[in-house]
């Protein structure tokens, strides 16, 4: 009991102490010509923002700037841009979040964001900028003084973040997580792990050491590819 | 003119030699006395003539004497070598031995007669250096070394180890002959290494000097052992057992002991045996090693011990049989267990009047399982210390299978476990009800218990189904004796710690604190005057920390004849312990009712949840399910436990009423052999159900302990990697469970959750606390 509240009276004590994952990126000389207006950019804010609170675009407003922008509202494209804007909190964007993402990326207008889109695949292929938009993604979909993130939420931003080449072991895994009715969400130990742990397989699963020190989740997930074989075999 | 030295050398010679050829007659004293003045005389240069005018008065004399002293030996002996030509075999070893006898005996009074010369010429040689010049026993020993034992050493030796081969076929040989040849050897002592033998390839390389009996006889010897039983041993073991091998390389290796006694030089004993077994055992280690488990099978003791008894003489030889004696005493334990899985021994008949039959069913009798185990045990331990001379490594491994099945078997693998059945084993012995007279029985097998329990390694789950029926035993107070209870505590706080006994400690306070109390309590009514003659009344206020019992599941209306007490204790506590919440637990209550409307006046002994619907009876004969349940509050699982009881033991009748309802009717003619009805019994699904939470708690308890490792662990070390951490938890918990990995791996997940601990940056499989 008493460990309880102890445990408790922490996760009081540890609110959010949130961080700034980003670092900016190497602005290219074409961009450093075009000129950014910060007034340019309040009016194209404005265009979206709640009708109730000028400060805030609100979930409407962006399914609207995803649509104009030509993206999907589940998109990896939403999702870095909100990284730059090292946006709080998913389905909000706050008008200083929005303006230091746009003048990282020295954009003003739909157009000059629309132009830069195509950049952002050769982004990704940068380990770090990669690594840095992962740990991003946990914490801006995760509700507010909640530790987890729900397995649905995290599926569905490993389906935007990872592919095939990446992670091999992603559909499996999320097949894995689908059939286990005991999970229901996601920790940031897991979130934060997964990536390594999936290019820590060893190719023989017998090999594999349970008493490691991953998360208990992966090692139920090799027993599971484990039983899967087995089933193979017969 | 004859030179005095060789006439009174020819006098001296011609004496000694005569005396050398009858040495049993000896020589008289006279004769001795004029042989030693010769020689004083000669020494002292009393001879005149003897006297070199140029030599220095001063100068010791000598070396005439010494020269020609020598070369008579050396002469005298070149023939008894010559003679010894003529003789072969036993009877060369005869001529030898009695020359030797001879000549020794002769020279020991020889030297004597020269001590003269001892003393002076030749001891001041010795000391100038002059390595070559001897006292005169000596000279005469290597005068004996070089011109007959040198010259015979290759003959003497076959002759000796002919002679010792015949014995080991088992005939008579001249023991005695033979050891004085080789005390001869013994006595010719060592031997410098020179050109003329260093060739021989014999003498070990790099040494100066070496021991006659050592190259002559020992080495020799010991290859013809070597090889004499290397061909033995090998036909031996094709046309016998390995038993019967086994005894015969025993009684060699006693018969080769002997024969260090009887004629072999001390030095001798353990080069033999180590060449001995060698041959005997290590050659043919693994026949033998293979031998083992069927021996154990068999239960053949004495062979066994002889096993032992020639293995221990080869280094590392017990590790294979360490690990068969481990399997195989885990195997017996086993079976052992599953003989008491298979035959569950139904408890004798029961003396209530509800005698459950769902009782013989019980999977498992406690007593029989634990007997099961300690008798395995018990054989074992009488086995190591029958033939295996109580060696350590074989007890090890006993202990070691020990622990194997007995945290893990048959029974084990169903819900129920060992610590578990211990657990009621001890509550069957500590009870009342346990059918041993003699507490000094009973105090036996509570350390039988103990045995077992040191190899529990889920020591919690015994702790905690002990705790729960020692709660019962108090409570109900069915324990038999305070003594055997708190000898039994003493000895599990012995192996545990006193933490682990803390709280069943606490609860033999609270039991006699409950006893003042009640006291007081009495003393309390009598003043106050609310004592009501009719009713006893006694109390248990125990403390909620220490003692594992529940509140009632069932809320419950007590009957108005228990009003006033409950009230008036609560006024009476509270006035005391102003504070203190008292939760009263009806379930565990129980009283006496006495009956007056049968033919014969009963006590029922009952719950107090009988007691307040039988009260209800007292104004009626019949009343239905919701009626009862509506008088006494009870929730209807509770209560159709109680009234079952009471149906079944024919209280009431169960009849339908004419809505179809349960109706319990007053049965007139109640009968039971006794006046005593017992007819307060656990209900059969609760005593279940309890069992199950029982082992729940020890989940989480477990958890809680593990999360708590952690913790502590981490906050000295700060930062540890993943491996050390699981080792130091599972060290640290080992007296009270064995965690298993992947439940401590879901508590590190837990804290890692918590933020209690973190991943250390860039490297996964190491932690941080977080302060």
């Amino acid at each position: 009991m008493v460990q309880k509240r102890r445990i408790s009276e922490k996760l009081q004590k540890n609110k959010k102490k949130r961080v700034s994952l980003t670092k900016s990126i190497k602005t290219t000389q074409e961009e450093n010509e075009t000129s950014f207006s910060e007034k340019k950019c309040r009016e194209w804010f404005n265009f979206y923002c709640k009708k109730d609170d000028p400060e805030e675009i609100g979930p409407e407003g962006i399914e609207r700037f995803c649509y104009d922008l030509n993206i999907g509202l589940e998109s990896k494209e939403i999702l870095i841009i909100a990284y730059f804007m090292d946006a709080m909190q998913m389905g909000y964007f706050e008008y200083d979040e929005w303006l230091k993402g746009m003048k990282k990326m020295r954009v003003d207008s739909i157009e000059k964001l629309k132009q830069k889109l195509p950049e952002f695949e050769s982004y990704l292929l940068d380990p770090v900028f990669f690594n840095n938009l992962y740990k991003y993604a946990y914490n801006f979909s995760k509700i507010d003084n909640q530790k987890y993130i729900d397995l649905e939420v995290a599926i569905g931003l490993w389906k935007i973040l990872l592919d095939e080449n990446i992670c091999p072991i992603m559909n499996s895994f999320i097949e894995f997580l689908n059939a286990n009715e005991n999970v229901k969400v996601i920790n940031k130990d897991q979130w934060s792990n997964f990536l390594e742990f999936s290019n820590n397989i060893p190719a023989d699963l017998n090999t594999y050491d349970d008493a490691g020190a991953w998360p208990v989740l992966f090692d139920e997930y090799i027993l599971y590819l484990k039983e899967q074989q087995q089933r193979q075999l017969i | 003119m004859e030179d005095p030295f060789n006439s009174l050398w020819k006098g001296l010679k011609d004496n000694i030699e005569h005396f050398m050829d009858n040495v049993s007659q000896g020589i008289n004293f006279q004769k001795y006395m004029k042989l030693y003045t010769d020689v004083y005389n000669y020494c002292t240069g009393a001879t005149q003539s003897f006297i070199d005018s140029k030599r220095d008065t001063t100068q010791l004399i000598g070396g005439k004497m010494y020269n020609e002293l020598k070369l008579f030996l050396e002469k005298r002996l070149e023939g008894i070598y010559n003679n010894s030509k003529e003789h072969n075999d036993e009877n060369l070893l005869k001529y030898y031995s009695d020359q030797w006898h001879d000549y020794t005996m002769a020279m020991k009074t020889i030297n004597h007669i020269f001590e003269y010369l001892n003393r002076n010429w030749i001891k001041r040689e010795v000391s100038e250096g002059r390595t070559y010049i001897y006292d005169v026993y000596n000279l005469s020993l290597i005068i004996w070394k070089e011109k007959v034992f040198f010259n015979m050493k290759d003959l003497l030796i076959k002759c000796l180890l002919h002679l010792i081969e015949k014995q080991r076929h088992g005939e008579q040989i001249p023991e005695e002959l033979v050891k004085n040849v080789i005390d001869s050897y013994t006595l010719l002592g060592e031997e410098k290494v020179d050109e003329n033998n260093s060739k021989n390839p014999d003498i070990p390389k790099g040494v100066s000097s070496f021991k006659i009996y050592e190259i002559y006889y020992e080495k020799p010897f010991i290859e013809a052992t070597e090889k004499f039983y290397l061909y033995e041993s090998q036909k031996f073991i094709n046309e016998n057992s390995i038993v019967d091998y086994m005894k015969k390389a025993k009684s060699r290796l006693e018969e080769e002991n002997q024969r260090v006694d009887k004629y072999l030089n001390e030095s001798s004993r353990i080069p033999l045996l180590k060449a001995c077994k060698d041959v005997l055992i290590k050659n043919h280690l693994e026949p033998i090693q293979d031998e083992f488990t069927e021996l154990l099978q068999q239960d053949r003791v004495e062979d066994l011990e002889l096993l032992y008894y020639l293995l221990k003489y080869i280094p590392n030889s017990f590790d294979p049989l360490c690990e068969k004696f481990e399997e195989y005493v885990k195997q017996q334990g086993l079976a052992s267990i599953e003989k008491v899985a298979q035959n569950p021994v139904s408890k004798s008949g029961s003396s209530t009047p509800v005698s459950s039959k769902r009782e013989a069913k019980e999977s498992v009798n406690p007593q029989a399982y634990a007997e099961a185990i300690l008798a395995v045990r018990k054989k074992y331990i009488k086995l190591i210390q029958d033939s295996f001379n109580n060696d350590s490594k074989f007890v090890a491994s006993m202990d070691k299978a020990c622990r194997e099945f007995i945290n893990k078997n048959k029974i084990c693998n169903q819900k129920v476990k060992s610590p578990e059945l211990l657990a009621r084993y001890c509550d069957s012995l500590l009870k009342k009800s346990n059918k041993i007279a003699e507490s000094n029985e009973i105090e036996e097998r509570l350390k039988d218990i103990i045995t077992i329990f040191q190899y529990i390694e889920d020591k919690d789950v015994f702790q905690k189904f002990y705790t729960k029926m020692l709660a019962k035993r108090l409570v109900v107070g069915t324990s038999a004796s305070e003594d055997l209870e708190e000898s039994m505590i003493s000895k599990l706080k012995e192996i545990c710690g006193s933490e682990y006994t803390l709280k069943l400690q606490k609860m033999f306070q609270d039991m006699n604190l409950s006893k003042d109390l009640n006291e007081n309590y009495s003393n309390f009514k009598s003043k106050n005057d609310i004592g009501s003659a009719s009713q006893d009344f006694y109390i248990m206020v125990l403390s909620t920390n220490c003692w594992p019992l529940h509140p009632p599941s069932s809320p419950f209306t007590f009957p108005t004849e228990l009003e006033k007490q409950i009230k008036s204790f609560q006024v009476f506590y509270q006035k005391n312990h102003s504070g203190r919440k008292l939760t009263w637990l009806f379930n565990l209550c129980k009283g006496e009712l006495k009956t007056n409307f049968y033919d014969k006046k009963y006590i029922f002994q009952v719950s107090v949840y009988q007691m307040a619907i039988l009260l209800s009876y007292n104004k009626g004969d019949s009343y239905t399910l919701s009626e009862l349940q509506e008088l006494t509050g009870l929730n209807q699982d509770v209560i159709l436990g109680q009234l079952n009881i009471l149906c079944k033991a024919k209280v009431f009748l169960l009849k339908s009423s004419s809505t179809g309802e349960k109706t319990y009717v007053y049965n007139p003619n109640f009968k039971f052999k006794k006046i005593r009805v017992p007819l307060n019994l656990t209900v059969r699904s609760e005593q279940h159900a309890e069992n199950e939470e029982t082992r729940k708690a020890i989940e989480s308890d477990r958890s809680f302990l593990i999360q708590a490792a952690i913790v502590r662990i981490m906050k000295t070390r700060k930062t540890l990697k993943h491996v050390a951490l699981m080792d130091e938890v599972i060290s640290q918990l080992k007296n009270r469970f064995k965690p298993c990995v992947a439940d401590i791996k879901k508590n590190i997940d837990y804290l890692l959750d918590k933020e209690y601990i973190e991943r250390k940056e860039g490297e996964k499989d190491t932690y941080n606390y977080l302060a």
